[in-house]
């Protein structure tokens, strides 16, 4: 579609983060996170809720500050939000008062200037038709379904060919049947381009399916505990494929017992 | 990719029109449905004909001082319109409306988005809109004569003063209430901090703002119509309390029967106007009949 620039590297160093340091009483979100991501690498955030992981990726998409530490992109240190961004959202976040057509093409603000009106309108329409809005493209948000409206998110994020994409739990709104679909399609989408991917998820599936590596992390403080990698093959477009995979079905549940163990050692700590 | 399906938006058929081109006409409506939209243009008609027969029928036998009928008071309408006393006050009362009307909502929403906008903005002004908020505004009729005299200026000042604090107040909370990931949209987006507040804060608070458009109408007609009953006695207003005087009740009732007018116009162009605009905001029935 665009010509293929290389996705970010992402390096993470002992990062920490706080909440509410003001008031005295501070909350540690996240202490000594390591994590690095290669240019063009698939990556889940997996873990208990509250264990951190919007946290980190907000950080890394420098919408947040982090209080001890370094976030690199590309070996410079992340100060305000990185260039060639795309970021997807839990509820989609599409502008109401725009259209389908109008919320993607919010994608190519960065780099607007670079196209020509006709240019733009090029690659709003086939990253419409990528996701198979095409039909939708004049239609508000209010009249979109919950899988249509994270497809719109996922094409503006995707639009400007982005080389760092960041997804908070873009699908944990939707029902299994439209998420099964959309996990196929964005294997699909990132196996067709060479950018990185950071994926924040509570479906251990979806993180086998989806990623090279699967970071998973414990909480109180937040911090990232594993990295699994996942050697299965790709291409691994069909979902139905993994489900009689023994490796697979291994992964899912080493990744499973990781979240699950760490669960249930909470309570008993001291505060 | 199977194409997924388009949800029913829920909003009025009216409004589904400019949907797009896969909305369900109006064609093939059920029989109950259709005697359903018969009565609602029916019933409120035939409440309306009723109310005005018994009117009619108790004025009749009335004191004409004290309520003239419906027909009585169409005459002096009528009376008022040919003489030439109701074109020019109706004049002057749209042009005390609009003017003040026009400047509070520039001046309201200008605030109001900079409370919004700012904790601190908002922290220094919060207590003045409380208070003005909560007095009755009227009260302070004299004091607007000593400082702008008796002419259009006093009329136009009192009508504002009526009218701005719910526009600033809906305008800052609809602000305030902008989605954080809104925010951060425009953030990742590499939105400018101005564009952050005409792009997302500014059309987020749009619904807020009609909402306190139409509150703020309501009161900018109370205060047109007082300025020109106690301050210069003109237009409308002016009519009202010369013909109250006079004991001309018919008169007045016509007099008043046309500030109502004017609301209601008033109120239809506004809801033209968000339908225009802005038609991605949900239709409210408010307006209907
Ligand atoms: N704005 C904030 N102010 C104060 N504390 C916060 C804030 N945001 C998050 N926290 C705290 O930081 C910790 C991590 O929150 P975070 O939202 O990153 O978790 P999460 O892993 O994304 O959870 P979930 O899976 O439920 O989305 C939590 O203990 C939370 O209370
Ligand atoms: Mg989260």
């Amino acid at each position: 579609m665009t010509t293929m620039q290389a996705g970010a590297a992402i390096d993470v160093v002992a990062v920490e983060k706080r909440y509410g340091q003001r008031r005295g009483t501070a909350n540690v979100a996240l202490r000594d996170v390591n994590l690095n991501v290669q240019s063009g690498e698939f990556v889940s955030l997996v873990g208990a809720s509250g264990c951190g992981k919007t946290s980190l990726i907000r950080m890394i998409g420098g919408l947040a500050p982090y209080t001890a530490g370094s976030i690199t992109i590309d070996g410079s240190p992340v100060r305000g939000v990185p260039q060639r961004l795309g970021f997807v959202f839990q509820d989609a976040a599409l502008m109401p008062w725009r259209s389908v057509r109008q919320n993607v093409a919010m994608g190519l603000n960065e780099i607007a200037k670079t196209l020509s009106k006709q240019e733009a309108r090029g690659r709003v329409d086939a990253q419409l038709e990528l996701v198979g809005l095409s039909q939708f493209a004049d239609y508000y948000p209010r009249q979109l379904s919950g899988g249509m409206k994270q497809r719109a998110g996922l094409a503006r994020a995707l639009v400007s060919a982005p080389g760092l994409l960041l997804m908070d739990e873009p699908f944990g709104a939707l029902d299994a049947f439209t998420r099964l679909r959309l996990q196929e399609e964005l294997a699909l989408i990132v196996s067709e381009s060479s950018t990185t991917t950071v994926f924040v998820t509570h479906d251990v599936d979806e993180a086998v399916f989806l990623s090279d590596r699967v970071a998973v992390m414990s909480a109180s403080p937040g911090t990232v505990k594993e990295i699994v990698t996942v050697d299965l093959p790709r291409p691994r477009l069909g979902r139905q494929g993994l489900l009689d995979n023994r490796r697979a079905a291994e992964l899912r549940d080493h990744v499973l017992r990781l979240v699950m163990e760490d669960q249930e050692a909470r309570p008993s700590r001291p505060a | 990719m199977a194409r997924p399906t388009i949800q029913e938006s829920g909003t009025r058929s009216s409004d589904a029109a400019s949907a797009g081109p896969a909305t369900a006409g109006s064609t093939g409506l059920a029989p109950s449905r259709n005697l359903l939209r018969r009565a609602t243009i029916a019933l409120p008609l035939l409440s309306v004909l009723i109310f005005l027969a018994v009117w009619q029928i108790v004025g009749g036998h009335i004191d004409p001082i004290l309520l003239a009928t419906p027909v009585n008071v169409v005459k002096a309408f009528w009376d008022l319109l040919t003489s030439g006393q109701l074109g020019p006050a109706f004049a002057t009362a749209m042009g005390d409306l609009a003017t003040g009307y026009l400047l509070a909502t520039v001046v309201g929403v200008a605030i109001g988005v900079l409370m919004g906008r700012s904790p601190i903005v908002e922290r220094v002004l919060n207590p003045y809109v409380n208070f003005f908020q909560a007095t009755p505004l009227i009260a302070l009729v004299p004091l607007v004569v000593i400082w702008f005299g008796v002419g259009f200026e006093a009329r136009v000042t009192v009508t504002f003063m009526l009218a701005v604090w719910s526009i600033i107040i809906n305008t800052a909370t609809g602000v305030k209430e902008t989605p954080p990931a809104l925010i951060d949209v425009g953030r990742v987006y590499k939105l400018s901090r101005w564009r952050v507040i005409t792009g997302v804060a500014l059309p987020n608070a749009v619904p807020n703002i009609f909402a306190g458009l139409r509150i703020a109408l309501g009161k900018a007609l109370i205060g047109m119509v007082i300025a020109q009953m106690e301050i210069s006695v003109t237009g409308l207003g002016g009519l009202i309390i010369n013909y109250g005087n006079a004991f001309k009740t018919a008169y007045l009732l016509a007099a008043v029967c046309t500030a109502s007018l004017v609301g209601v116009v008033a109120a239809s162009v506004l809801e033209i106007i968000r339908r225009l605009a802005f038609p991605w905001t949900k239709g409210e029935d408010l307006g209907r009949w």
